[in-house]
């Protein structure tokens, strides 16, 4: 939700991220089981295996990897200094790894548009424009609200 | 001036259904579930607890699901499907915009 001024915040922009890229996903789940069951399989050339789920599944297999990384920095032995080091090194690349996907949110939310829009059969160049017209207004936004807070001193 | 093909063997409700669908291009279903979508979103707007946003995301869900459904049966088209779950995502960006409960 949007704070008591009505700026939109880089934390917004992130919540929406995650929503809408949630919302596509299990839509992409929901139509390729569909589409599995009942052997559809204008959906699945149309649909499931194309933009969308191509995607959305980039960005969950990314995720997964950076979560195993922390997981495996985390189980690894700690005994002597040496190992206690690589697994700190280990942990805070992977959680840089999350971090820089949250960062990039406008790029994903762009990209999630624009391959939904070449899915539903818009020429590639109209979808290109629609695609960076979101990516430039969202980091726009961001960049501009960044800045207000750094001059106000008020929350980024 | 033949505009479509005259039906042919249709003596039942179904083969008649499938004959317009057929005949205008898929556009049947695609009104109807656009006509479901407009009803619900009417009938929700109704009800005074209820935003806009808070109805134009249940509408658009209940007939994201049924387009779905719908081009599982081969009734649409897959661009008509997207649309509906493309406006799921934006009413979810509205809904949280506006702040709804």
């Amino acid at each position: 939700m949007m704070n008591k001024k009505g700026s939109l915040v880089l934390r917004d922009v992130i919540f929406m991220m995650m929503i809408v890229s949630g919302i596509f996903v299990f839509a992409g789940l929901f139509i390729s089981e569909m589409a599995l069951n009942y052997e559809n399989t204008n959906m699945t050339g149309e649909w499931a295996l194309t933009g969308t789920n191509t995607l959305a599944n980039s960005t969950f297999y990314d995720t997964g990897s950076d979560v195993e990384e922390v997981g495996d920095g985390l189980s690894s032995e700690t005994s002597g200094i040496r190992k206690l080091i690589d697994s700190v090194v280990n942990s805070l690349k992977g959680i840089g790894g999350a971090l820089f996907m949250v960062l990039t949110a406008p790029n994903t939310i762009g990209a999630l548009v624009g391959g939904t829009l070449e899915d539903a059969g818009v020429i590639t160049s109209v979808a290109s424009i629609i695609k960076y017209l979101i990516v430039t207004i969202l980091w726009g936004v961001i960049i501009f609200t960044v800045v207000t807070a750094f001059l106000r001193g008020s929350k980024v | 001036m033949v505009l479509y093909e005259p039906p042919a063997n249709v003596t039942t409700a179904t083969q008649m259904i499938s004959w317009i669908n057929s005949t205008t291009s898929l556009w049947l279903f695609q009104g109807i579930l656009s006509a479901v979508f407009v009803i619900s979103l009417v009938i929700m707007m109704k009800n005074p607890a209820n935003t806009a946003s808070k109805s134009f995301s249940a509408a658009a869900f209940v007939t994201m699901i049924l387009s779905v459904l719908a081009r599982t049966m081969d009734l649409i088209p897959t661009w008509f499907m997207s649309i509906w779950i493309v406006l799921v995502g934006l009413a979810s960006i509205w809904m949280y915009v506006e702040g709804t409960q």
